[in-house]
């Protein structure tokens, strides 16, 4: 070995004489706790292509009722019950405009004289589903996102000062919480619409008025874990305010959780929504939301199955879709996985 | 968790798939059904053969009749029922001194005969038959006068009793307000024989008699029951064709079996009747079609698809569905104060298309109040033949009417909230009137609001609507029950609508006029038309028709206008096996 | 551990207390009236029935007095739904079958969800794993009410294989209701379990049994399972109320003379007493689960313990 090494022409190597400054350099480009996250996010298949179809799906709710030749609320009572008919995809036959009438499989189109093409058929009263059903998810979007943004704001703040404060401030906190959490929510919701005015603003109230307790633990639990954490500590000791330590400190640390849960609270306001128009409580006629449109459906699903099978599948790709980026959003944030 | 192009491409052909059995669902129907059609055909064919000797008598061995019902039992005390399920139980487990017979004319039930009747038409004497309480016990003249006094008692709080009674037998509006019940016109001279004293001649006190609040009850057993008194099916005594079994006081299922102490027990010919609550229309209907149940009522969307249907059983009852305008909310006057907004808007609907697709049940649209084929007199002439259509669709007219209604109060716009049911049927039907109402008067928008039964109860009470979507069902056979309705200050008004030519008329029929039917059925029928015409207090709508599936072997149920909606009395299984 | 528990029971108590006063004042701010035929009734009888129920005293009077009846175990009797009938009855006689199709559901649902769970933790990211999941979204996304009425038409009606409602035939009327009811437990319970069951899998403590030779199977069921188990009895809770919430779709569906169908009738005819009773029974059993979740988790974990009650 050492001959060898003799052997070696001189000049091939230089002596790398070490050098201080630059032992802290960092060689990988810095990234931001985002940055890496979204990196991490962009790796999940599933969670981009959920991404790719919500955006689809909020576009179509936008431009759905817009691009339909038929506005979601017009009754053309002559075309009730029209099985979907869609030009170029009729001849693979399927959305043919053939549905069941008494037991027996008739063009309806033919029977009943329709020109038009109805891409997602009409429902009893002639309404055109195409421009409904996204109609529908609008307004379904519309109370889960609203329900889940103030959920989050109440949520965030209140478990926020409870788990900061701590001491006698949180054990009362925490005991209305209970008190909350003990009535079955089901109960508080269909008390509070029958209170109000039933309509969208009812729904959101009553599906935030107790919905807002599984965000305030989430948070309470983060910020006691964080709280006495060393960084912490030391911004308190250099002075920083309370404020200063929420806001700078802790907040960036919650902020994983909150999102994650966020998105958890969006599908389940959704199927809340459904679930209160089968008990009649859901929202006035004659608008549309994904529950009242699948709750028209589900007795019909022998019959014009279209009524059901549309807003209901749109319903589970939205459910599907929070799902995954749910889980894609809670593997990419959690820092134990950074790579 | 990453994730693969192979777990998409799974996941969306799990999920479509989903969806193509939920659709191949309805294909599968539609095969079945056409399966089954062959199969039913050749047994059709001997079961018709059966049939037609089943027609000149001959039921099957097994007389078990399986039926639905929509709604629990909220009590059974016939003194305090209120409600369809009730009354339409009562109907077949006990009996009041008539009973509707097939042609749905009041006959003699528990009174032997016709009763005599005085000749200023006041005082009634029954006679009693000799029949016997499902116990063994006599019933007795003493057991009418103790129910309708109980009826009366305010500490019942029975809501029929003073309604049905009050203005009619003489003493019961004070009984009802706490008088000494034995001023009551009601008097057991002897164990058989019952007299009555009215307030006024009443042409349809027969039929009143066949109504669940004037059935007997045995008063020893309700005192000795006391509180439990009809908690349950073994706490109450039964003098019907059937009794009642089985019923805990909260479930959601009931028998009725034959009542062998009943005085016209040989015309009974079915054993047992089992009842089950099913409030969901779909369950109803695959229970029919599993064979489990022999009836099954048809809503809106299904009735369309079994239009055809050979076991379709269609009727049409008198029960009608009108706008209620409410003149005057909260203290103020509403838009609908002016007639000829209110004459526009109730010409501003189109009922033909409104029955035949959105309800698609063979109801009728309704232009008048007294429904037809209700009421008859005794040329056997309809009421509804005397004003025929008072109102109707007219788009152009409503127009007009509209735009000299908003100049009259002064407006471009105006506002109106349409209160309605929360049913799907009531959504979907409020849903079809606040479009045609929007499309056909300009500057009118239509707020719906669906709320249960309970809240549009007080909301109505506190006359606190604009529009209201009501339905009612006569309490007896005469127009009377509806158009007493809208007399100024009735109880069912609450809309502020008062006219004085159509008070008179009301008070005239009821009074001065009772005893000559001809001039009596032309003052109704002129205040009807007052009311509907000239004033457009309210706009009908419709008049609705019952769709049913029920089982080719299933023989003689009888649908009645009033009180109870059927009677099993007569009916029979024949052919089921 | 007996303190804590007494701490809690009385916490529990308390806060029951609380939410029998916060249920009645909103019940008497809920629209409508429980006297049905109102417009038969003239203003005499009336104020006599009013009388009955105690509705006429001052809203304190009637306060104290439901109070007073609800430490003797009274919920009063029902105004409409069931006239003068005791509520206690009624919740009595409508638990049973809830009961029955809400425990049936939940441990056909659990079980069926642990197992998915468990294989797909195994066989992460194959298509094991993957099908797993969509079944386990799959139960998260179909309203209830949709899945009731398909099981009903397909098993029940076209096929036969089971009653398609009504609660006559004993265990096999409740069979269809569970599995429409089995559909949330077992997707949070699958999607739990492989969560869990992946993150116990990378521990360390695995690695060191998996270095001394444990095999396969002893790995997953001996220590991974059972670690991966305890997490899951925290939505335990949850999960008995998506029950609650679900029976009360399916019992409507399926005809079951269950306590859901019955309360959302007894909110549609404004009757209080049975609204309020009905209520408070739910309260019971969800603070109860809760406090059973607690406790079993002490037992269950040796890591935490319960004298710290911070979570």
């Amino acid at each position: 070995m050492t001959q060898n090494y003799e052997n070696l022409p001189q000049g091939s190597f230089d002596r790398i004489p070490r050098d201080t400054e630059q032992a802290e350099r960092i060689s990988k480009p810095s990234v931001s706790f985002w940055q890496d996250a979204w990196r991490r996010l962009k790796k999940n298949k599933g969670a981009i292509f959920s991404l790719i179809l919500f955006g689809l799906i909020v576009i179509m709710a936008l431009l759905g009722p817009v691009i339909s030749p038929y506005e979601p609320n017009d009754q053309t009572i002559t075309h009730a019950n029209l099985p979907p008919k869609i030009p170029v995809i009729e001849n693979l036959g399927i959305f043919n405009g053939v549905g069941t009438l008494g037991g027996k499989e008739i063009d309806l189109y033919e029977m009943k004289n329709v020109e038009q093409n109805y891409w997602f058929g009409t429902d009893g009263l002639g309404r055109d589903m195409f421009s409904r059903v996204w109609k529908g998810t609008q307004v379904s979007l519309f109370i889960a996102f609203a329900a889940a943004a103030i959920d989050m704001l109440i949520g965030v703040i209140y478990g926020g000062i409870s788990g900061y404060f701590g001491g006698r401030v949180d054990d009362v906190m925490q005991r209305i919480v209970e008190i909350l959490t003990g009535i079955p929510n089901l109960v508080v919701v269909i008390l509070f619409i029958m209170i109000m005015d039933p309509g969208i603003l009812a729904i959101i109230i009553a599906l935030t008025i107790t919905g807002w307790t599984g965000m305030s633990r989430v948070v309470r639990g983060q910020v006691l874990k964080y709280k006495s954490q060393e960084f912490v500590l030391a911004a308190r000791t250099l002075g920083a305010s309370d404020g200063r330590i929420i806001w700078k400190h802790l907040m960036p640390n919650v902020l994983g959780v909150i999102i994650i849960n966020t998105m958890f609270t969006i599908p389940g306001a959704i199927f809340f929504e459904a679930f209160l128009s089968f008990i009649g409580l859901g929202l006035q006629a004659p608008d549309a939301s994904l529950g009242t449109l699948i709750n028209d459906g589900y007795k019909l699903i022998q019959y014009q199955p279209h009524i059901l099978a549309i807003p209901a599948f749109v319903l589970s790709l939205i459910m599907i879709a929070f799902n995954l980026i749910g889980d894609g959003l809670r593997d990419a944030l959690d820092p134990k996985m950074k790579d | 968790m990453k994730n693969s192009k192979l777990f998409w491409l799974l996941g969306l052909v799990l999920v479509l798939s989903i969806f193509l059995a939920a659709c191949g669902g309805g294909d599968d129907t539609t095969d079945g059904t056409e399966e089954e059609t062959p199969e039913e055909t050749p047994e059709e064919t001997p079961e018709d053969g059966e049939s037609e000797e089943a027609a000149s008598g001959e039921p099957d061995a097994d007389q078990v009749l399986n039926l639905v019902e929509g709604a629990e039992i909220p009590g059974m005390d016939s003194a305090t029922a209120e409600d369809a399920v009730a009354f339409n139980l009562l109907n077949n487990v006990n009996e009041g001194l008539f009973r509707l017979n097939q042609d749905n004319v009041a006959e003699p039930a528990l009174a032997e005969s016709e009763p005599e009747v005085s000749e200023d038409g006041l005082t009634y004497t029954f006679t009693l038959r000799d029949a016997n309480w499902s116990d063994g016990t006599p019933i007795t003249a003493q057991d009418f006068e103790f129910a309708w006094k109980r009826a009366l008692d305010p500490e019942v709080g029975s809501p029929y009793g003073p309604y049905m009674m009050a203005g009619t037998i003489k003493g019961a509006t004070e009984v009802s307000e706490g008088a000494d019940p034995s001023e009551l016109g009601v008097v057991a001279e002897d164990d058989k024989t019952l007299v009555v004293t009215l307030e006024r001649p009443t042409p349809y006190f027969m039929s009143l008699m066949a109504f669940g609040t004037f059935y007997p009850q045995n008063e020893e057993f309700v005192t000795e029951a006391g509180g439990d008194y009809a908690s349950n099916s073994d706490n109450l005594l039964y003098n019907g064709p059937f009794m009642l079994t089985n019923w805990d006081g909260t479930g959601l299922t009931w028998t009725m079996e034959k009542n062998p102490e009943y005085w016209d027990a040989d015309t009974v010919q079915l054993d047992t009747i089992n009842v089950d609550v099913v409030k969901e229309t779909s369950t109803a209907l695959n229970l029919y079609q599993s064979g489990e149940k022999d009836r099954a009522g048809l809503s809106g969307e299904f009735a369309m698809q079994y239009a055809d249907d050979p076991e379709v059983v269609r009727e049409l009852e008198p029960v009608l569905f009108y706008l209620k305008f409410n003149q005057e909310r909260n203290g103020e006057e509403t838009p609908l104060a002016n007639e000829n907004i209110r004459k526009a808007i109730s010409m501003a609907f189109n009922k033909q298309d409104l029955v035949e697709v959105v309800l698609a049940n063979g109801s009728l649209p309704a232009n008048y109040l007294v429904p037809t084929e209700f009421t008859f007199n005794e040329d056997t002439e309809d009421f509804r033949d005397i004003n025929g259509d008072l109102t109707g669709f007219d788009a152009e007219q409503a127009q007009e009417f509209w735009a000299t209604g908003l100049e009259e109060i002064g407006e471009t716009e105006v506002t109106l909230e349409l209160l309605g049911g929360d049913s799907e049927l009531a959504g979907k039907m409020d849903a079809y009137l606040k479009e045609q109402m929007e499309t056909n008067l300009e500057g009118l928008t239509v707020n719906l609001k669906a709320v249960p039964f309970g809240v549009r109860l007080e909301l109505d009470e506190a006359q606190d609507y604009d529009m209201q979507n009501s339905g009612w069902g006569p309490d007896y056979q005469d127009p009377m029950t509806f158009i007493d309705l809208f007399v100024t200050g009735a109880s069912h008004n609450l809309m502020s609508y008062s006219n004085e030519e159509f008070d008179s008329l009301v008070e005239q029929a009821k009074g001065e006029l009772a005893q000559d039917p001809a001039a009596r059925w032309e003052a109704m029928a002129e205040a009807e038309r007052i009311l509907i015409e000239d004033d457009a207090a309210i706009a009908p709508i419709y008049q609705r028709a019952t769709m049913t599936l029920q089982k080719p072997y299933v023989y003689d149920i009888v649908a009645h206008p009033f009180g109870g909606d059927f009677s099993y009395k007569w009916a029979y299984i024949s052919g089921k096996e | 551990m007996a303190r804590y528990i007494g701490k809690r029971i009385i916490y529990m108590v308390i806060t029951l207390a609380l939410i029998a006063t916060f249920t009645f004042f909103l019940m008497k701010i809920l629209p409508g009236s429980p006297i049905a035929s109102a417009d038969k009734l003239s203003p005499e009888q009336r104020a006599v029935v009013e009388a009955r129920y105690g509705l006429d005293r001052p809203l304190p009077v009637q306060y104290f007095e439901y109070m007073f009846g609800l430490v003797q175990g009274d919920l009063g009797i029902s105004i409409n739904q069931f006239k003068g009938a005791e509520v206690t009855d009624v919740i009595l006689s409508r638990m049973g079958p809830s009961a029955q199709i809400g425990f049936q559901g939940m441990l056909l649902g659990t079980a069926i969800g642990i197992l998915l769970g468990m294989i797909a933790a195994l066989r992460q990211n194959t298509w094991v794993d993957y099908s797993s999941t969509i079944v386990a979204i799959i139960g998260i996304s179909i309203p209830s009410f949709v899945f009731a009425s398909m099981l009903q038409y397909s098993l029940g009606l076209k096929l036969g294989w089971f009653p398609v409602a009504l609660w006559k035939d004993g265990f096999m009327s409740s069979v269809l209701p569970s599995i429409a009811l089995a559909m949330f437990p077992l997707a949070t319970a699958a999607r739990f379990i492989r969560t869990e069951m992946i993150e116990v899998l990378g521990s360390d403590y695995i690695t060191l049994a998996k270095a001394k030779g444990a095999s396969g199977s002893e790995i997953a069921f001996k220590h991974a399972f059972r670690n991966a188990l305890i997490p899951l009895i925290t939505v335990l809770g949850p999960m008995a109320v998506a029950i609650l919430t679900g029976s009360l779709v399916v019992e409507q569906i399926f005809a079951i003379p269950g306590i859901g169908e019955q309360f959302v009738k007894s909110i549609m005819v404004s009757d209080f007493s049975i609204i309020m009773g009905t209520t408070i029974f739910f309260s019971v059993f969800l603070i109860l689960v809760i406090l059973i979740v607690d406790i079993m988790y002490g037992i269950i974990d040796p890591r935490i313990r319960l004298s710290g009650g911070k979570s």
